[in-house]
C-alpha cells in the first residue's frame, strides 16, 4: 500500500504481520490492550480496521479521542478503508470549540474527560448494531489517562471490559501509547483485559 | 427477607432497579439533592406513574410553589396532571407556612380523602421556618415522621444538599426515614453532571454506586446499568 517504502515499509510489514497474528483469528471474544509506539499508531488503526471490517466483515464502533472525526475519516479514506457499518464516537471536536457538524455515522461527546457520557453513548451505539458479532476500538486509553484521573479511567475500563464480556460476540481493542507517565496506569488496566499485545 | 416486602414501584424503571424493585410500602424516604437536581420533577413523576400505571392515588403537599406553578412545571414534561386531578387520582395542595398543626391535619385529611397510597412533601427543607427553637423543630418533625408511618402511605420528603452536605431535617433522616436517596447536579471543570445514589433503604440490597441520570420531556431517567466515573 501507499506507505510501503524504504525503512518504514519494512517496519510496516513487520507490524502488519504482528497485528495479523494477534487479531486475525477472531473465533473467540476478547478484550485486548494493544500498546503501540506513537510512530506506528496511524498504521495500526488502519490495519486493525481492515482486519476487523474487510476480512471478518464485522460492524463496529470506533472511539476517537486523539483526532477529530473529520481528519480520521480522511485518514481512513486515503487508505481505502470502507467505513460502512462503522460508528464513530468523537471526543475531540467539541472540545476544540469547533462546531460539530451533524454526521450520519458519528456521535459527538463533549470531551475526553466526559467518561460517563462516553459510556452511555457507547452503550447506545453498540446496542444499535444489528447482529451478534461486533467490535469496539477505543483510541485510546492513553488519551483518557491524560484528561482524567487514573482512578476514573480504571473504573471506566473495568466497567467497559465487564460489559464487553457480558455481550457475547464482541471483540474489544483498547489502544494505548505507552509513556513514562502512564506506564503504571497501563499495567493496572491490563488486569482487566484478556490479553495484552505490545507492538513496541 | 427483601423479597417478602410489598413495594411501591416508583415507576422509574432505573430507580426501581437500584432499590430492589421499589420503596417498601409505607416507608418514608428522604430525597436530598442539589438545587435543580430534579427533586420536584422526580416527585411529580412518582405520583404520575403511581396514578397511571399502578392505579395508586397520590398527594403532593407543596410547601413552596403554588398549585398553578407546579401544574405549569409539569407541562414541561409529557404528563397530564389536570386530568388526574379532575379524576381525584391526584391532589396537589399548597400549604401556607405558619401552623405546623394545620400542616399535619391537611396531610392526614388530604391523604384519606382520596385513599392515597403515595405522598410527597416538597421541599421539606422549609420545615425549620415553622419553629422558633431547634428543640421544638426536632420534636415536631420526628412526630410528623411517626404520623406518616402510622398512616402507612409511601412518602417522599425532599431536602436540600448544599456544599456536599445535606441540610439537616432535624433528625428525620437519621431516626425516622427508612431510606435516603441523593440527587447530585455537580459542576465539574467545564460542565455539569447529574447523578443519583442510594444512601440507605430499609430491608433492601442497594447499589453502592453513583449512577447517571438524565432529564428530558419524559421526566427523570435513571441509568441503572451505567456508573458515574467522574469524581464529584
Ligand atoms: N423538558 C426538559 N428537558 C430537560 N431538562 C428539563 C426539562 N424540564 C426541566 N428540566 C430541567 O430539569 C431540572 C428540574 O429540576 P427540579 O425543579 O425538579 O429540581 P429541584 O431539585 O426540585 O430544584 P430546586 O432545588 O430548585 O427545588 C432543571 O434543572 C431543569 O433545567
Ligand atoms: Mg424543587
Amino acid at each position: 500500500m501507499g506507505d510501503e517504502k524504504g525503512m518504514r515499509g519494512g517496519m510496516s510489514k513487520r507490524l502488519k504481520a504482528l497485528i495479523r497474528k494477534e487479531f486475525t483469528n477472531l473465533k473467540d471474544d476478547f478484550v485486548a490492550l494493544l500498546i503501540v509506539d506513537a510512530e506506528k499508531f496511524a498504521e495500526t488503526n488502519i490495519e486493525l480496521v481492515r482486519i476487523l471490517k474487510h476480512e471478518n466483515k464485522l460492524p463496529g464502533v470506533y472511539i476517537t479521542g486523539n483526532v477529530p472525526y473529520k481528519n480520521l475519516k480522511d485518514h481512513f479514506d486515503s487508505h481505502k478503508v470502507d467505513l460502512k457499518d462503522l460508528t464513530f464516537i468523537d471526543m475531540v471536536t467539541q472540545m476544540s470549540g469547533e462546531e460539530a457538524q451533524k454526521e450520519e455515522n458519528c456521535v459527538f461527546v463533549d470531551s475526553p474527560d466526559s467518561l460517563t457520557e462516553l459510556s452511555v453513548t457507547l452503550d447506545r451505539a453498540m446496542d444499535k448494531i444489528k447482529g451478534r458479532e461486533k467490535f469496539l476500538i477505543l483510541d485510546s486509553v492513553s488519551t483518557l489517562l491524560i484528561y482524567n484521573k487514573d482512578r476514573a479511567v480504571e473504573k471506566f475500563t473495568h466497567f467497559l471490559a465487564n460489559n464487553l464480556r457480558e455481550t457475547p460476540g464482541t471483540k474489544g481493542i483498547l489502544l494505548a501509547v505507552q509513556t513514562n507517565e502512564n506506564k503504571n496506569a497501563l499495567e493496572m488496566l491490563a488486569q482487566f483485559c484478556d490479553k495484552v499485545v505490545k507492538l513496541v | 427477607m427483601a423479597a417478602d416486602l410489598e413495594r411501591t414501584k416508583t415507576g422509574l424503571v432505573g430507580l426501581d432497579k437500584l432499590i430492589g424493585g421499589g420503596i417498601p410500602k409505607g416507608n418514608l424516604v428522604v430525597m436530598s439533592g442539589d438545587p435543580g437536581s430534579g427533586k420536584t420533577c422526580l416527585c411529580l413523576q412518582f405520583l404520575y406513574e403511581g396514578a397511571t400505571k399502578f392505579n395508586e392515588n397520590g398527594v403532593f403537599i407543596s410547601l413552596e410553589e403554588d398549585v398553578e406553578e407546579l401544574e405549569k412545571f409539569s407541562t414541561l414534561f409529557d404528563w397530564d396532571f389536570k386530568e388526574l386531578i379532575a379524576k381525584k387520582k391526584i391532589k396537589i395542595v399548597n400549604v401556607e407556612l405558619y401552623d405546623f398543626d394545620k400542616l399535619l391535619t391537611t396531610i392526614e385529611d388530604t391523604v384519606s380523602s382520596i385513599n392515597a397510597e403515595r405522598l410527597v412533601i416538597d421541599p421539606g427543607v422549609v420545615f425549620r421556618l415553622y419553629f422558633k427553637t431547634e428543640l421544638e423543630a426536632r420534636k415536631r418533625i420526628l412526630g410528623l415522621g411517626k404520623m406518616l408511618k402510622r398512616m402507612n402511605v409511601t412518602t417522599v420528603i425532599t431536602n436540600e444538599l448544599s456544599m456536599e452536605r445535606a441540610k439537616s431535617l432535624y433528625g428525620l433522616e437519621e431516626y425516622v426515614a427508612d431510606g435516603v436517596i441523593l440527587l447530585y447536579h455537580t459542576k465539574l471543570e467545564n460542565r455539569f453532571v447529574r447523578s443519583i445514589g442510594i444512601l440507605k433503604m430499609r430491608g433492601t440490597k442497594i447499589s453502592e454506586k453513583l449512577h447517571p441520570l438524565e432529564i428530558s420531556k419524559e421526566g427523570v431517567k435513571v441509568l441503572s446499568e451505567q456508573e458515574l466515573f467522574e469524581e464529584i
